[in-house]
């Protein structure tokens, strides 16, 4: 029998679950999870949640972005940066989760998905140092 | 002053300096094994499309899955962590082509490994590429003369042509190739010799039998080791081709050897099986045929307005025990336009190269054989191949009639004209002489144990005096009946001297 893949199985429980509430819900969250546990799938559950997650931003429009900055800027930049996001990914919502870190050296690093949009002083350092050798 | 000169000419390249500005996809490594790595992310990358890691080490996807990307490492990969950060390139693999290459022994990613300093190159070619279509081939029509008397008058190769050589360990399969390369001085053409995981000490062997020849002049040796990782071995034959391609795109006829095409698909079943794909027979993954289709089908020969080069290639396979109707083998003689089977027990016999003629063929070869050799050896093969039958059927009866007897001491005078010590490759001309003493019966009368003496002998008595013989062959491939007069005249003067 094939081997049924996380994300066929996210998509299901997304399908099951988006409209219900209430007992109608909790008796489709049971049913889930004893389907889990009779496939023997609950090591994988980590997996699922994460991906569900995805699945339930992607369908509400909200975009996940890591930001990482040296220091976190003054409100105004970061609203800024989020419309930006908003408009480039078409999100109703950014879901920003900040970070500092000191190693970038300044400038900010933006991370969607497995999308990277590096703006940071580091990045502009590297890539100086590769043209600097190459020619 | 210097310095001032210094810090100018830094200011300037820091002036044209712009810092590229874009969105990137990337990847992270969520697993490292046994040159392996299972990448997350990287949603919009290639098969085969070249990726970077965090430390410099460079990989080649190969598995497109639906959550993970499976990629084989090119490098160190204990080094790798779990969480690094991969770019992709957006490039497909390919490796550095150059005419500084030829003498070189350069690695599985093209770059020398030989001690003798970089080669530097702008020229890329990338290692997967589609063959040649119809329309840019000819048929094949030029030989290629490997100097093996058996190999040259029995089952000849065209340039353009692949022909398989096939044997158990041990049985002088890269001899054959050896002794191909070495005669090719001054043949115009460019040879490409791929090392698929044999031993370092094996490689040096031939290269220094190479350079002594005077045959790494006009050879590019690549090599994947027997300690490199299996994503070596399976690139190295692709990146043999690679640089092939670009000495055949500049009208250069190329020969190339794949030692061994056994190792390369034993390279290949351990990357599918680390990288979770559905073994099949003997373990091998499904493609394992397309594996080496791909690679051999690149091997052609182009019309003159296509540049007019080729590539003629001479894979290797080794069997198990004689076992021709293993997986790969009986793969790669389908693949192949023919095959030159050495036997084991031909070799113990003293019998070197140990070629079966029956079971040896060139399907296309023969369109490529020069027409004198052909005169020469029309029969050849027919009198060895009843030779045989007759040599198993006489054990049994002593009372022989005497046609059997003669066809049986003329078979036995062919064995011995086509034993053939290493590394002493015969000149085409030379071949033929031998072979029109053999086949016309001139040798009959010579005892076997003096065949080699008599035909050394024979060599230096017709280069010398039988000139014109000599120069149609050179010149025009054929001899005329002036000719074959001189030659029958030199060959009866030749015995009445032999002792």
């Amino acid at each position: 029998m094939a081997k049924i893949s996380t994300k066929n199985l996210v998509l299901a429980i997304h399908e099951m679950t988006k409209d219900k509430s209430g007992h109608e819900l909790d008796v489709a969250i049971q049913n889930i999870t004893d389907y889990l546990a009779k496939k023997r799938m609950i090591p994988r559950a980590p997996e699922i949640l994460r991906k569900l997650e995805e699945l339930i931003n992607f369908d509400e429009g909200i975009v996940k972005a890591n930001i990482t900055y040296k220091n976190i800027p003054e409100k105004k930049i970061t609203d800024e940066i989020e419309e930006i996001l908003m408009s480039r990914y078409g999100a109703k919502k950014i879901l920003a989760v900040t970070n500092e870190n000191e190693n970038v050296l300044g400038g900010v690093k933006i991370e969607v998905g497995d999308e990277v949009i590096d703006l940071t002083l580091k990045n502009k350092i590297n890539q100086l140092q590769n043209y600097l050798i190459t020619n | 002053m210097i310095k001032n000169t210094i810090v100018e000419n830094l200011k300037r390249q820091i002036e044209k300096f712009q810092a590229d500005i874009k969105a990137e996809k990337i990847g992270h490594v969520i697993e490292v094994f046994d040159g392996i790595a299972k990448l997350s992310g990287l949603s919009d990358i290639q098969a085969s499309e070249m990726v970077t890691f965090a430390n410099g080490e460079a990989g080649v996807v190969l598995n497109l899955e639906e959550d993970s990307v499976g990629v084989i490492i090119l490098g160190e990969f204990s080094k790798i962590r779990e969480g690094d950060e991969v770019r992709a390139t957006g490039k497909i693999l390919s490796v550095p082509v150059s005419d500084a290459q030829v003498s070189r022994v350069l690695n599985a990613l093209g770059e020398p490994i030989d001690g003798k300093g970089a080669i530097k190159t702008d020229k890329r070619n990338p290692i997967e590429k589609v063959a040649p279509g119809v329309i840019t081939r000819q048929g094949v029509s030029q030989a290629v003369q490997t100097g093996i008397k058996a190999i040259d008058a029995l089952i000849p190769i065209g340039r353009g042509q692949r022909e398989l050589i096939i044997g158990d360990r041990q049985t002088g399969k890269t001899a054959i190739a050896i002794d191909a390369i070495l005669n090719q001085k001054g043949q115009d053409m460019i040879c490409v010799y791929v090392s698929i995981g044999q031993k370092d000490s094996k490689l040096r062997k031939l290269q220094t039998r190479l350079e002594e020849g005077g045959a790494m002049e006009y050879t590019i040796i690549v090599s994947a080791g027997s300690s490199e990782s299996a994503a070596l071995s399976y690139i190295a034959p692709y990146t043999g081709v690679a640089i092939a391609e670009y000495f055949m795109d500049l009208g250069k006829d190329v020969l190339i050897i794949y030692d061994d095409l056994s190792k390369h698909a034993v390279a290949y079943r351990e990357i599918s099986l680390l990288l979770r794909r559905p073994p099949g027979r003997e373990a091998f993954p499904g493609d394992v045929f397309y594996l080496h289709s791909r690679l051999l089908e690149r091997a052609c020969r182009r019309n003159k307005e296509y540049g007019g080069g080729s590539i003629t290639a001479l894979p290797i396979i080794e069997t198990q025990s004689g076992d021709l109707s293993a997986y790969i083998p009986t793969n790669v003689i389908s693949i192949t336009d023919g095959q030159i089977f050495l036997e084991t027990d031909l070799f113990y016999k003293g019998i070197r190269p140990a070629v079966n003629v029956g079971f040896s063929v060139s399907r296309v070869g023969s369109a490529a054989q020069i027409k004198a050799m052909k005169k020469v050896s029309g029969t050849l093969k027919l009198d060895l191949a009843q030779f045989r039958e007759l040599e198993a059927f006489a054990q049994f009866g002593s009372d022989l009639d005497e046609s059997t007897k003669n066809q049986l001491e003329r078979g036995k005078r062919a064995v011995e004209v086509l034993k053939q010590p290493q590394y002493s490759p015969v000149k085409t001309e030379d071949q033929v002489v031998i072979l029109y003493a053999l086949t016309k019966g001139h040798m009959d009368s010579v005892a076997i144990d003096k065949i080699k003496l008599f035909e050394e002998g024979l060599i230096e008595y017709a280069r010398k005096n039988a000139k014109v013989f000599y120069k149609e062959v050179i010149e025009t491939k054929v001899f005329t009946e002036a000719g074959e007069q001189e030659l029958v005249k030199v060959i009866e003067e030749f015995k009445g001297s032999f002792v």
